[in-house]
């Protein structure tokens, strides 16, 4: 194996430690944060899910880009080379001095074992999303646009409204739900699925879901819950800006659920079963109070970039430590 | 029963033009459909014929058969290609995968539970016997 091949797993093996690192700030920062995250705006709350998602593969990244800062920075300015300061016989995470050392086969062959079963996921995950983008556009196209309403609508009996698509998400409504509803609840419906599509929530979704596989399953399943409920909840409050009305819309979301319901009854699988407060309830008890007041994010946002730029002040230090550590993987 | 097929079979971009077509009565052979369709849009009769044949193999077309010509008519309705294809969205988010590019106007995979419906239902009642309350 050449030597810059050879340099290839300790790279792996340090962003992978680095998610690690980002996913259990993210577990800590998602227990402690949580009962309080609840009662916040639920669009500086969606904003704030998205950015705990995007922890783990972002620390990753910053971490490897810190970590390496050192090597790639020695390229131009050869005097803040550091790898002069110790031997060759641990391991190296530098692009001038490669590795002599290799990493454990064991730990190789489960680097190797992770990357396939990846790819693997993503490959299912994009057939899948193509598959169902075409289900849509099918559907779609064989709809009828009717401008007035701001939606598609569809032949079909059942109870359907949605925001479809990612990339030029419209929305979906059939007969079935306009018929059932009286002017006020399609307007309510209608308000809620377009907030969806101004929002492109879908899009967010989609990316939300992604960065999920980055985090320990509790803390993934608990983060996009709250993602999708703090999205309804933010499309429930533009709703309720359009008809003026609060309760209004908590009569719509209680009159859908019970049509849909009744449509799906006994076909419901064990999965959907949920200990938790039913994310119904949750959007309807918010409604019964006034929205609250939209919160700022400039202190967060503040206090994340004073923490990249230690990150990058450290990065000599960070660079040692991840060295030490990858070390112990080597034979 | 005709035999329908497991999963819906979905449609290209001239393939939804010819069943919207047909769904709006428009029985016809490959020439009058070509008439109504292929001529504007640049498309040869050969095309055309190929797309009709290709939705009568996707089982979504009938045909008889009328001197040397095939007419063709919609075996499928609009409603029950749309059932179908909503089944399979539905389906997928009541199996527990979520559909991230798709949001419901309510959790379709959610059973709430006619006893937690009917509490909230009477509290949405209460809150507007309130408010009509208050109001001047």
């Amino acid at each position: 194996m050449t030597p810059l091949l050879r340099s290839v797993p300790f790279f792996a093996l340090a962003t992978m430690m680095f998610v690690l690192a980002g996913a259990g700030i993210a577990a800590l920062l998602s227990y402690v944060g949580r009962t309080r995250l609840v009662r916040w705006d639920p669009r500086a709350r969606h904003t704030v899910l998205l950015v705990l998602l995007a922890l783990p593969l972002g620390l990753g990244l910053a971490m490897l880009v810190a970590t390496t800062a050192p090597s790639w920075l020695s390229t131009w300015l050869p005097q803040l080379d550091h790898c002069m300061s110790h031997d060759d016989a641990h391991a190296h995470l530098c692009f001038v001095h490669l590795p002599s050392v290799h990493v454990h086969p064991l730990v190789a062959a489960g680097l190797l074992a992770l990357t396939g079963w990846s790819l693997l996921r993503a490959l299912l995950f994009v057939v899948k999303l193509v598959r169902a983008l075409r289900v849509l556009r099918s559907l779609a196209r064989t709809g009828e646009c009717d401008e007035g309403l701001g939606a598609t609508v569809i032949d079909s009996a059942q109870p359907v409204c949605m925001a479809a698509g990612i990339l030029r998400p419209r929305v979906l409504v059939s007969r079935g739900l306009l018929g059932q509803l009286d002017d006020e609840g399609q307007q309510v419906v209608l308000a809620h699925e377009r907030a969806h599509v101004e929002r492109r929530d879908a899009l967010y979704a989609t990316l939300g879901r992604g960065l999920a596989e980055f985090h320990f399953s509790w803390v993934a399943a608990w983060l996009v819950r709250e993602l999708d409920i703090a999205a309804e909840q933010a499309c429930d409050d533009e709703a309720a800006l359009v008809v003026n009305d609060r309760l209004s819309v908590a009569s719509a979301i209680v009159q859908v659920q019970r049509m849909v319901q009744g449509h799906h009854m006994g076909a419901t699988s064990p999965l959907t079963v949920s200990l938790v407060q039913h994310a119904v309830e949750r959007r309807v008890e918010a409604l019964f109070d006034s929205p609250p007041a939209r919160m700022s994010l400039r202190v967060p946002m503040v206090l994340a970039s004073l923490a990249v730029i230690m990150l990058f002040a450290l990065s000599g230090e960070v660079h040692h430590i991840t060295e030490f550590l990858l070390s112990g993987l080597t034979r | 029963m005709a035999n329908r097929p497991v999963r819906p079979p979905l449609l290209g971009e001239l393939e939804t033009a010819v069943m919207n077509h047909l769904w709006r009565g428009h029985d016809g052979d490959a020439k009058s459909v070509h008439t109504a369709l292929g001529k504007r849009r640049g498309i040869t009769l050969n095309t055309i014929q190929s797309t009709l044949k290709r939705l009568y193999e996707k089982d979504l077309l009938e045909r008889d058969k009328v001197s040397h010509a095939h007419i063709y008519r919609a075996r499928v309705s609009r409603e029950e290609f749309h059932r179908d294809l909503i089944g399979e969205i539905v389906g997928g988010m009541m199996a527990g995968q979520t559909e991230s590019f798709v949001s419901a106007f309510v959790d379709i995979a959610e059973q709430a539970g006619p006893e937690h419906l009917a509490r909230l239902e009477a509290l949405v009642n209460e809150r507007r016997k309130k408010q009509k309350g208050k109001a001047p």
